[in-house]
């Protein structure tokens, strides 16, 4: 076999060459309804996402959304009982610090006394007697006792974090902005999950009510069953702790873009706009009218140019309501937490026909989308829906339930055995209870079916792959329905 | 003998080199890595970026107060009446459910036939039905008194009634069913959080409902059961709003005397008028007639084209 040496490695060398120099920066896309408005309009909505979140190399962490981004952590120290100067100290550290800390350039953080929440540097520490000496003079000279922290990772840090493992794990098909949109997206089915509506399907919390924390963990480490989403429980504890507040960050800055565009869009998208001119009015009109109502001028301090922005009523009306939404599901009382405990199957022989028996009536009427079988293929999915808020009424091109992202769906196919939000009973009943948001399941739980209603529905559920023949009419009737 | 010839030699040992060395170059990167480069600005709640300097010292703002609480309008109150009237010919809209047709749940959705409520227009004075009239934002100087009674939303024969509505932010909406079936009442607003709760059969107590935010549009109200309900609901924040009636007229009372810009929509056209003109004067109201072409409308016969379905795969 002869082997051309030189054109193998002239190829590689070309290779290794290409491969070097930055790769090219990520960016965040803005999304259809900020690009759909007028560029007056559309301008200051790009600007205000920008000021608010930054870009993914440059983060910006808004206080006024309820995300952990960390705060300044290292080790804590306090000032002996000893000489105290402007500029050096005794310290004390309750834990040995690591060798590997190189304390000489590291921020300190004082946590109490006179210069509680300023800064300094550190220019020494001399290990042997403990002295500290800072860079500058302190307004006002530490009391002894005042407590402080050496910055190791300052604030921020678990946005950072965050950012970093996204971008390694999550990004190639969720998107660098959470679009759902990643290279790999179109080769999906089911697509991953878009985060700008801020919507998540599979949650613990009460109808309506946005996810916990605690569900998009449980999701990074069970993954979604019968989907392309995997289980990412290898990663730390810490990490996984870190993508929750990212993702919930990035569904934020999602959800914040499209409330700013909605306010908008009924106005002043390029099609009303156009509507309006043909309507009669001058474009001059509608521009003043746009920046007197929504827009307020500011000098943009490094060019010195006149701009036009989001005025902050407005920005604060949309921010307020973003986070008490994304804080309520953390408070008591947003879990869903049945009222009694399940009887299983094997405890109450009839509790499965019973569920059988409200799968198949007027009053929950699970056949409607399920099917008779369970198979997913119920009356529903053979209609065609219309799109929601459509004016005059549009249908949707395709038969079948549309979710809320406006992508077909199917009702779950309850014979396989497979159930995306997780298997547990538990599981099951918060499906049927708070329904499954941003799709065509509703909410059950405490308007039609009551506990013992619900974990019966529950045991038939899980018990449906096991029996492909639903139980005769007798047994139901014994069953008392 | 391959191992003897030192050029044959030479040239693997390069070769292997190569083929080991340039896939380490390629994975290991070139350099710094992207994610070096990330910071973070700390941004306090009011917007302003925090100095690294000094931290914690965030000072949250208060919302700037809304809209000035003007003394009661100078000029008196007035009120204001009106028509929508449609110019055209009116068209007759067949029902979306024919009494008796065979539909899911027949025994009580085609119990009586289900009327096509999307345009009603009245033909003998061309009123047009479930147009809403409303101001965006309550007037300066206007009593915006919040809603004390509960709103009822019933649905009877799989259809909702009412079919369109205005309500009261945070006002109680009692979700009833007067139907030995179940539904489901789900809405699809921009403003506020989804509401999406099946309602069990004969409902008389009522699910609360309620919007937290005004809406600039009414809200889409569906039934995921029965493809046909609809119904529409616009939550405000103040009562300065009026739906037409069976003839086309509505009434908005305790304006505050001066000129003000009405938005007008209607199901079928979408925003008809973004801001319609009325002087308010205290005393008896002079009656307005607004008319909208019948093209306003969109078209309102024929039914939609044909489509072939391939796949329904997403």
């Amino acid at each position: 076999m002869r082997v051309d040496f030189r054109w193998i490695s002239a190829v590689l060398t070309a290779c290794v060459i290409a491969g070097c120099g930055k790769p090219p920066e990520a960016t965040f896309v803005y999304n259809e309804p900020t690009l759909e408005l007028i560029p007056q309009a559309r301008k200051p909505v790009e600007a205000a996402v920008l000021e608010f979140f930054g870009t993914p190399q440059k983060l910006v962490a808004w206080k006024k959304l309820p995300v952990d981004y960390g705060e300044p952590t290292g080790p804590s120290g306090s000032v002996a009982d000893a000489k105290v100067t402007e500029t050096s100290f005794r310290a004390e550290f309750p834990e040995e610090l690591a060798p590997s800390l190189q304390l000489p350039g590291k921020p300190l953080l004082w946590l109490s006394g006179p210069n509680a929440g300023k800064r300094a540097e550190i220019a020494s520490y001399d290990a042997g007697n403990g002295t500290l000496t800072l860079a500058a003079k302190l307004p006002s000279p530490p009391s002894p006792h005042d407590e402080f922290l050496i910055v190791e990772a300052d604030a921020g840090w678990n946005l950072k974090e965050g950012r970093n493992l996204y971008m390694r794990h999550c990004v190639h098909c969720h998107g660098t902005s959470g679009d759902g949109n990643g290279p790999t997206a179109e080769y999906l089915n089911p697509l991953p999950r878009d985060y700008r509506l801020g919507v998540f399907k599979f949650t613990s919390t009460a109808a309506g009510m946005k996810a916990c924390r605690e569900d998009l963990k449980r999701t990074l480490q069970e993954g979604i069953p019968g989907t392309s989403m995997p289980s990412f429980v290898l990663l730390a504890d810490a990490e996984l702790d870190s993508l929750v507040e990212y993702v919930r960050w990035l569904a934020m800055r999602g959800e914040f873009e499209r409330s700013l565009a909605a306010e908008l869009s009924g106005d002043y998208s390029q099609k009303a706009f156009a509507q309006r001119k043909k309507d009669g009015e001058s474009s001059d009109e509608i521009i003043a009218e746009l920046r007197e109502n929504y827009l307020v001028e500011v000098t943009d301090p490094k060019s010195k140019r006149k701009e036009y922005r989001i005025s902050p009523t407005v920005i604060a009306d949309v921010a307020d309501n973003l986070a008490s939404e994304w804080s309520t599901p953390e408070e008591e009382g947003s879990i869903v937490v049945p009222g009694i405990a399940r009887i299983s199957p094997e405890e109450d022989p009839h509790s499965i026909a019973r569920g059988r028996a409200l799968y198949m009536s007027e009053k929950a009427k699970c056949f409607s989308c399920h099917g008779a079988g369970g198979k997913g293929d119920g009356v529903s999915t053979v209609d065609y829906w219309t799109i929601p808020n459509s004016t005059p009424e549009k249908k949707f091109a395709v038969r079948g339930l549309h979710d809320q992202w406006g992508h077909p769906q199917r009702p779950r196919d309850l014979t396989t055995g497979i159930y995306r939000g997780g298997r547990r009973p538990i599981d099951i009943y918060r499906r049927i209870y708070a329904g499954i948001k941003g799709t065509q399941m509703s909410a059950f739980g405490g308007t039609v079916l009551n506990d013992q209603e619900m974990w019966d529905l529950v045991n038939y559920v899980l018990s449906i792959p096991y029996n492909p023949e639903p139980p005769p009419a007798a047994v139901l009737q014994a069953a008392g329905n | 003998m391959l191992l003897t010839d030192p050029r044959r030699v030479l040239k693997s040992a390069l070769l292997a080199a190569i083929v080991c060395a340039a896939p380490l170059c390629l994975f290991s990167g070139c350099g710094k890595s992207a994610s070096d480069d990330v910071t973070v600005t700390m941004k306090s709640e009011d917007g302003t970026e925090e100095a690294p300097e000094v931290a914690g010292s965030e000072t949250p703002s208060e919302a700037a107060p809304a809209a000035d609480a003007a003394p009661a309008a100078a000029g008196g109150i007035g009120d204001v009446v009106g028509t929508v009237v449609f110019d055209g010919t009116p068209p007759q809209l067949d029902a979306i459910i024919a009494q008796g047709a065979d539909v899911r749940d027949k025994e009580v959705c085609s119990a009586e036939a289900i009327p096509n409520e999307e345009l009603i227009v009245n033909a003998e004075n061309k009123g047009v039905q479930n147009v809403f009239v409303y101001l965006e934002k309550p007037p300066s100087g206007a009593n915006a008194e919040p809603a004390t009674d509960n709103a009822i939303f019933d649905q009877k024969g799989c259809r909702f009634l009412p079919h369109a509505m205005i309500v009261r932010t945070k006002q109680t909406i009692l979700v009833l069913s007067d139907d030995p079936i179940a539904h489901n009442t789900h809405t699809f607003p921009k403003r506020n959080k989804v509401f999406n709760t099946a309602i069990k059969v004969n409902e008389r107590d009522g699910v609360p409902l309620t919007y937290d935010r005004p809406e600039q549009v009414p809200v889409e109200v569906k039934c995921d059961f029965h493809p046909w309900m609809k119904a529409w609901h616009l939550p405000l924040d103040h009562g300065f709003a009026a739906l037409t009636d069976e003839n086309g007229k509505f009434e908005i009372k305790g304006l505050p005397a001066g000129t003000h810009s009405f938005r007008i929509w209607h199901e079928k056209g979408g925003i008809l008028d973004r801001g319609f003109k009325i002087t308010v004067k205290p005393g008896d109201p002079e009656p307005v007639t607004i008319k909208f072409a019948a093209d306003k409308f969109a078209s309102f016969g024929g039914p939609a084209p044909r489509q072939t379905v391939v796949s329904t795969l997403p």
